[in-house]
């Protein structure tokens, strides 16, 4: 199914977005040097093209793909909320608990259902990447330290 | 010759050795895998390379680079999904040989194609490269702003979707980069009294998040399901088919090399270019062409692949990203506190004249392991999706978070995806949007430096190279305009035709 609703929207956005521009260009200081064209010429230049472009799929709309739906729309949703909370408590609960649970979490959200995918996936992802990462790339990832484990 | 001894040491170095060969190994699930683009797989694997040394790091990334090119033909031939935007063209001749019981002869083809486009294409980087840096050397703020601008309007123009899309997406790249303080007066942009933001946006965050996150959670809803192979018929090569195929791959080859070359056009326009050449120039029978001629995959295959090293050109001698791919290595050398450009060629030698050698040993491992390993590789199509993307999306939040311990840029990755995902699905191209964030600021600074250097004049823009330069890009603006008039003529006679019948 197409629609052309997101285009007028963007094309809203866009508009909205360039009149911002334009007018906070205004509050940017002068530049310092005479010649220099200075800080402001650049974002105000660019607020008149994205301004006069944003007309084109305002008035000219073009089908696009349209939202997802039902089971998903919930599959996107789900993920990004799920993401949300990884970063949110990534630094709390450590790389290791808060990759095991997003992927357990994911794979249920996805429909895997199958208990050893459920198992294997999630622990072999969070421990391998830390591993492989922290262990052996000496990349900084943060651990709980619950109960003065190293993970 | 001193610098191509330094190259050579540093690539004996064991540990090069290995992560070249581990690179095209990985190049090759990635490509083989639809969705997971070069750009993609090297964005995910990022974070890999920032502990390492920077030639380890690069010489890994090459090796995806160029072994995703090659493999993203593996499921145009198989499923008539490409797996990497470069192979589309390959899909034309690829998939109706599959559907003769020839798909291992098209597998062969595609293998032999890209390893011998891939390797002529190496041999002209060496050649050109040094030469390309020494002359930049001597590139003012009015070149600079030139060649900016016209990697801007190429990627714009050239690229899928519309013409206002792709402009608009590559000016609001261009004003991301603003965000933080200005590189000539130290004023700050767009912070609005935020610390994080007095910093600006952290590229890894932003690229990792448009093309790893965004890219997962597109496929995440449109997850399709599992992938089934068909027959493969015999993957040998005999003499006489290599002789049909190699007119077409060797011209193919030279020929993606100098479209890949031009900043910001990719292994898809320079295999369809080669695809409807040969088609064009082809000797005998031209009806077989969409029908399942082998030269079809051949030049398709040869030109995507030399299309991919050409684009390293622009990215290693001036800065400017040759291709969506290229914009991610300089992301990436970036982090290791390198800036491409010609001075890379005189203060890191062993690096830029390495990866050289990386790249031509890594084409010859494609080829082995390619050859060994081709009945498993068309099976890497089978990896459940569903196992897949929860990978991307972890990698993608290493990635963002790891590059330095901020999870500030993890929330940037995250609005960056979901911006990535609304932009997909709204029509709008990313690529412009990267290749803005990263010449952006050189388009900016310098086109305010040389209005300091010219005394407030325009007069500068009138200099030889830099009016060939924005020429160029005003040319090729108006060619996109022209090609989107034709195309709504043309649609509009079909639908009349359709009409009257």
């Amino acid at each position: 199914m197409t629609t052309n609703l997101g285009d007028r929207i963007a094309g809203v956005l866009l508009l909205a977005l360039a009149v911002f521009v334009f007018v906070y260009s205004f509050t940017l200081p002068d530049p310092v040097q005479e010649l220099d064209p200075g800080v402001a010429a650049f974002p105000r230049a660019l607020a008149v093209v994205i301004g006069l472009l944003a007309l084109v799929p305002l008035l000219r709309p073009q089908p696009g793909e349209a939202l997802p739906r039902d089971g998903n729309a919930w599959r996107i949703i789900g993920t990004v909320l799920l993401l949300i909370g990884y970063a949110l408590v990534l630094d709390v609960i450590g790389f290791v608990i808060t990759t095991v649970l997003f992927i357990l979490a994911e794979l249920l959200l996805l429909g895997i259902r199958r208990p050893v995918t459920l198992i294997v996936m999630p622990l072999g992802v969070g421990l391998g990447l830390f591993y492989l990462f922290r262990v052996l790339l000496g990349v900084a990832l943060p651990t709980s330290g619950l109960g003065g484990l190293p993970i | 010759m001193s610098n191509w001894l330094a190259g050579m040491e540093a690539v004996l170095d064991p540990s090069v050795l290995i992560l070249t060969v581990l690179g095209i190994l990985l190049g090759v699930v990635v490509g083989a895998m639809p969705g997971l683009s070069a750009t993609v797989g090297i964005a995910v694997f990022l974070p890999f390379t920032f502990t390492l040394d920077p030639l380890p790091g690069l010489v890994l990334l090459l090796g995806i680079y160029n072994g995703a090119c090659y493999a993203g033909s593996i499921p145009a031939i198989l499923l008539r999904t490409p797996g990497t935007p470069a192979s589309a063209a390959t899909v034309l001749d690829g998939y109706p040989m599959t559907r003769k019981g020839q798909a291992g002869y098209a597998l062969s083809v595609s293998l032999v194609a890209s390893v011998v486009g891939g390797i002529l294409a190496t041999v002209m980087l060496i050649v050109s490269a040094p030469a390309v840096a020494e002359v930049a050397l001597q590139f003012g703020p009015a070149e600079y702003f030139a060649l900016a601008v016209l990697a801007l309007t190429i990627i714009a123009s050239l690229g899928e979707g519309a013409l206002a899309k792709g402009v608009i997406s590559a000016a609001i790249g261009v004003l991301i980069a603003m965000v933080g303080l200005d590189g000539i007066s130290g004023a700050q942009r767009f912070t609005f009294g935020n610390t994080e933001l007095s910093g600006g946006i952290e590229l890894i965050a932003l690229l990792v998040g448009l093309f790893g996150a965004a890219e997962a959670l597109f496929q995440i809803e449109h997850m399709h399901k599992e992938n089934r192979v068909s027959t493969m018929g015999s993957f040998r090569l005999k003499l006489a088919q290599l002789r049909y195929m190699g007119p077409t791959t060797i011209g193919s080859g030279v020929l993606g090399f100098f479209i890949g070359a031009l900043p910001g056009v990719g292994g898809d326009i320079g295999g369809y270019v080669a695809y409807n050449e040969t088609r064009r120039f082809a000797r005998g029978d031209k009806k077989q062409f969409g029908q399942g001629d082998p030269r079809g995959v051949a030049a398709a295959e040869s030109a995507n692949n030399s299309a991919q090293v050409g684009g390293l050109v622009p990215t290693l001698t001036l800065g400017i990203p040759g291709n969506t791919a290229a914009a991610v290595l300089i992301g990436a050398l970036l982090v290791q506190g390198l800036r491409p450009g010609p001075q890379l060629f005189e203060s890191n030698p062993d690096l830029v004249y390495g990866s050289f050698i990386a790249i031509l040993v890594g084409f010859v491992v494609l080829l082995v392991v390619g050859a060994v390993g081709i009945r498993a590789w068309a099976q890497v199509i089978r990896i459940p999706p569903a196992l897949l993307w929860p990978i991307v999306l972890i990698l993608s939040i290493v990635g963002a978070y790891a590059v330095r311990t901020n999870p500030f840029d993890v929330l940037v990755m995250l609005v960056a995806g979901v911006l990535g995902y609304f932009m997909m699905k709204g029509g709008f191209p990313i690529a412009p949007l990267l290749i803005g964030v990263i010449v952006g600021p050189l388009a900016e600074d310098n086109f305010r430096l040389a209005m300091i250097q010219y005394g407030g004049s325009y007069s500068w823009m009138l200099q030889p190279l830099p009016f060939v330069l924005l020429a160029l890009g005003a040319a090729s603006l108006f060619f996109s305009l022209w090609r989107a008039k034709k195309g709504r003529k043309e649609l509009s006679e079909e639908v009349e035709n359709t009409n009257q019948k």
